[in-house]
């Protein structure tokens, strides 16, 4: 096992550095530079502008930035960012903790809603439940998260006034109670998380119909049941548990979705997570930023795939991870 | 902790009906939006106001921040010696109660009040202003203004309490006290000892630690900025316990806060949702003249804009009344010139040119652009009347200028092509003059300076306007100290832009706020929405948040830093405990 991780470690190094390689590219290809928004305000005098482009080593050849860049990141100096003016360290230690928390809730969602939807439908199937979640999940699948999370927005927070629109905790939250304190950060939960997971849900739902319809056909449930097993222990027992032996493999792909998910959530839910951080580098041109937190996402994204891999062998004992490295 | 109004508020939103009481309570039954009632008491002190913001400041630390949401919040933290009076040309005592001009105008004395402290207790001296001056001007720290500083040679302290800016010219008496005024006060106590490197990147940049009627509470990235009032400010404490600046970047969600009264105020909120927010009971909207214009600019350097007649046609061809009903709900006005309406070099005799699509017609005949061949486009010369009219992609107010405008020149025979492009790429094609016409904007200074945009040659001349007589009357205005002769020298300035017509003048919008109806004292000016912050109250009862102002966040644990003023022991308190 710590054979095959460190393997799978040692082939992230070239999938991070070329990401990193082609992201600090484009970004310098983009048009305009992080001093670009100051120069089209005739009240900033231009020599102020070259100045601050000095400052901030901007004049000199792509090239160069580029091995100066490399040089420190290697060292992991992330730098500092040009817009908000303090450690690239210091924001990230700010927005990964947010977005982890969002995502993991979403993923908690993903699957307990999924897998509840999806059995029901299997055991139930082509009952009006099964039909009529068939047509959800369909909906929620092919539906852009933004919108759905603007819909959550004027449902709850507008017309219901049930749940607040934006961000993690309310203004008063320092002066509420511990308990107080802990409902009021789930209430903001709720929403971002649902919007994020529900487009995955749906989809969890699909493969655990067909998972679930597959594996109540197979003769091992027969014989469970011919063994006078009641019906729950079939299915949640026996059933269930081969059932989801794909759904786990989703996991490893649900984590990209996640994040690019993010990117849009975070900011009409004003979370501040990684999403949002890297938005408003792109808009400032705040290189280093995007840079750092596109290496940081990238960095997630493959530990999400490992610990999908890894989950996938504990789940199945016929699959080693040993096998399936070699 | 206990809470008054918030904890009804909450418990109401459990049940669904409760939300409509809430929505009725606010109401302030059967009064007239945008009709405030006389302050029932004399104003009250506690409450908070929470506004919220776009994005994140990029620092509190006014030297090197670059970001509007900044300057939002640390205008309330720091204060000039004097204060812009709302007309943006004359000053109102601020830390200093009054200054003195020399014998000889080439220097002013400022007389700081006394009684005026830093937030750590520390008094304020005449050597802060003299230090700040210093690092305002440093080349490391490039301070975006700097160019303000330019006429001002010195900066010393006579004694503790009076500080001395020196000239090396005459000019505008007011401009030399505003010039005096754009480099907010630092303290040299805290930050005298640190190289400018190490200032730029301090702890102090994200904590300041200032002398205006507010103070810094916390800062949590992406989420929240709070400040509160001073308690020991040397004029009348602000009334409002707290303000939290709360930053959430899309506008959907703050409409939807603000409706749900998460939020109490929205500055400058895009016109798109005034008719949802005026209808909106208990959430009053302001409108009040802003600083920006709107415009057409046309590339002289052009074979069709090259002929003056042609860009007058244009101008003459637009219903800008139209726009400004259609698009802006009627919460602008037609802009005539450069110098907007609010700043005094403005000319209120300038009219603009009237919406006569006859004389449009008139005018391109006369020009020789003629439909020949009855296709309902003018051509000359073998060349059709067809021109690309760019704009930015992000703004989708001036994206429907360009439809508006397409469409009504169809009616002269004019065919425009929109084309947007991303801002840096649009800006840059306008300073380059790779354009034929384009609509813009400027968000104006508060010094009436057309030579940026006017003269040969300057990089932000769009239309390459090369007018030898604008250039030599611009150049004079600019020197020119007494006020009412530079008026006159603008206002000829302003009509030779006018009939040369390099710009089609739009609109000056309006700067629309909404905020909810408890709050009371809000003059908002032209200056910026907080103005005059310190000054908003919530009447008693009216309350919503029971928020106490705090013991000093930068005093130390159980030490009056203020009773030892002096000492050392408060210098660096401010820049180390956590945030």
């Amino acid at each position: 096992m710590t054979g095959y991780l460190a393997k799978r470690f040692l082939q992230a190094i070239p999938i991070l550095l070329g990401a990193s390689t082609i992201i600090f590219f484009l970004m310098h290809a983009a048009p305009g530079d992080p001093t670009s928004i100051y120069l089209a305000n005739p009240n900033i005098d231009p020599a102020v502008v070259e100045q601050m482009r000095r400052n901030l080593g901007l004049d000199q050849p792509v090239h160069v930035q580029y091995v100066k860049w490399l040089g420190s990141f290697l060292t992991g100096d992330f730098g500092y960012s040009f817009s908000q003016h303090r450690p690239i360290s210091d924001i990230l230690k700010d927005a990964i903790p947010n977005t982890l928390l969002l995502s993991a809730v979403a993923l908690t969602l993903i699957f307990l809603i999924g897998v509840v939807v999806g059995t029901v439908q299997a055991v139930r199937q082509y009952s009006w439940m099964d039909n009529i979640a068939t047509v959800a999940s369909f909906f929620f699948y092919s539906m852009p998260s933004f919108w759905f999370g603007l819909m959550l927005i004027l449902l709850f927070s507008y017309k219901m006034q049930l749940l607040p629109a934006s961000q993690m905790t309310s203004v008063d939250y320092e002066f509420l109670t511990v308990p107080n304190q802990w409902i009021d950060r789930l209430k903001h939960l709720l929403l971002p998380s649902l919007a994020l997971g529900v487009g995955g849900a749906a989809a969890v739902a699909r493969y655990m119909r067909s998972g679930m319809l597959e594996q109540i056909r197979q003769d091992y449930v027969r014989t469970a049941r011919a063994k006078g097993l009641s019906e729950r222990k079939v299915i949640f027992k026996h059933a269930m548990r081969n059932a989801l032996i794909p759904v786990v493999t989703l996991l490893g792909l649900f984590f990209p979705f996640l994040m690019s998910g993010t990117v849009l959530i975070e900011t009409i839910f004003a979370w501040p997570g990684m999403g949002r951080t890297i938005v408003n580098a792109i808009f400032m041109r705040d290189y280093p930023v995007v840079l750092a937190s596109a290496f940081v996402i990238a960095v997630m994204v493959i530990v999400g795939n490992l610990i999908a891999d890894v989950l996938y062998s504990v789940i199945d004992p016929r699959v080693t991870v040993e096998e399936e490295a070699g | 902790m206990r809470r008054k109004e918030s904890d009804m508020r909450r418990t109401a939103r459990i049940a669904t009906l409760g939300a409509l009481a809430l929505a009725l309570a606010c109401g302030g039954a059967g009064e007239e939006p945008g009709e405030r009632p006389e302050a029932e008491a004399a104003p009250a002190d506690g409450g908070m106001l929470v506004t919220a913001i776009g994005a994140d400041p990029d620092v509190l630390f006014p030297p090197t921040s670059t970001s509007a949401q900044s300057s939002d919040i640390y205008d309330q933290i720091f204060w000039y010696l004097m204060r812009s009076d709302p007309d943006l040309v004359h000053h109102q005592p601020g830390l200093a109660d009054s200054f003195r001009f020399s014998e000889d105008s080439l220097a002013i004395d400022f007389f700081i009040n006394p009684g005026v402290t830093w937030h750590d207790g520390h008094p304020f001296t005449a050597e802060d202003v003299v230090f700040s001056h210093d690092v305002c001007t440093a080349p490391e720290i490039n301070f975006s203004a700097v160019s303000w500083l330019q006429h001002i040679t010195e900066v010393e302290a006579v004694d503790s309490l009076t500080v001395r800016f020196h000239y090396d010219r005459k000019y505008m008496p007011e401009y030399m006290v505003t010039d005096a005024n754009v480099c907010y006060p630092i303290p040299e106590h805290i930050l005298g000892e640190m190289s400018y490197e190490e200032m730029k990147n301090s702890d102090y940049t994200r904590r300041p630690v200032g002398t205006g009627p507010f103070r810094f509470v916390s800062w949590e990235p992406g989420q929240r900025v709070v400040i509160e009032a001073y308690p020991d400010f040397f004029k009348d404490r602000a009334h409002l316990n707290r303000v939290t600046y709360r930053v959430i970047p899309e506008p959907t969600t703050i409409v939807t806060e603000v409706m749900n009264g998460n939020v109490d105020l929205w500055p400058r909120f895009q016109s798109s949702f005034y008719p949802e927010l005026t209808e909106s009971p208990g959430i009053e909207v302001l409108s009040e003249p802003g600083r920006s214009y709107t415009y057409i600019t046309y590339n002289t350097e052009d074979p069709i804009f090259s002929d003056v007649r042609v860009r007058k046609a244009l101008t003459y061809g637009l219903d800008r009344q139209q726009i400004v009903d259609a698009l802006l709900y009627g919460q602008a006005k037609i802009a005539t010139q450069p110098i907007i309406s609010i700043i005094w070099a403005h000319d209120p005799e300038i009219e603009p040119y009237p919406y006569d699509p006859e004389r449009a017609r008139q005018l391109l005949e006369e020009a020789g652009w003629t439909d020949a061949d009855g296709d309902g486009i003018r051509e000359k010369d073998g060349r059709d009347l067809r021109f690309e009219l760019k704009t930015n992609s992000e703004n989708q107010l001036r994206k429907d200028v360009v439809q508006i405008a397409q469409q009504q020149w169809k009616e002269i025979g004019a065919r425009a092509t929109p084309n947007t492009a991303e801002a840096n790429t649009f800006f840059e094609d306008l300073m380059a003059q790779e354009y034929q016409a384009a609509v813009a904007g400027w968000v104006v200074g508060i010094k009436p300076d057309l030579e940026p945009t006017f003269k040969t040659g300057e990089l932000f001349n769009f239309p390459a306007a090369k007018n030898a007589r604008l250039d030599s009357i611009m150049a004079e205005a600019v020197l020119e100290a007494d006020m009412e002769e530079a008026t006159e020298l603008w206002s000829q300035a302003q009509r030779i832009v006018v009939d040369e017509a390099y710009y089609t003048f739009l609109f000056e919008q309006n700067d629309l706020h909404a905020i909810h109806e408890r709050f009371r004292g809000v003059d908002m000016t032209p200056y910026g929405w907080g103005h005059y912050l310190e000054e908003w109250y919530v009447p008693e009862g009216r309350q919503r948040y029971d928020v106490p102002v705090g013991a000093s966040p930068f005093a130390e644990e159980g030490e009056d830093v203020a009773a030892e003023a002096g000492g050392v022991s408060g210098t660096t308190a401010g820049a180390t405990t956590d945030r």
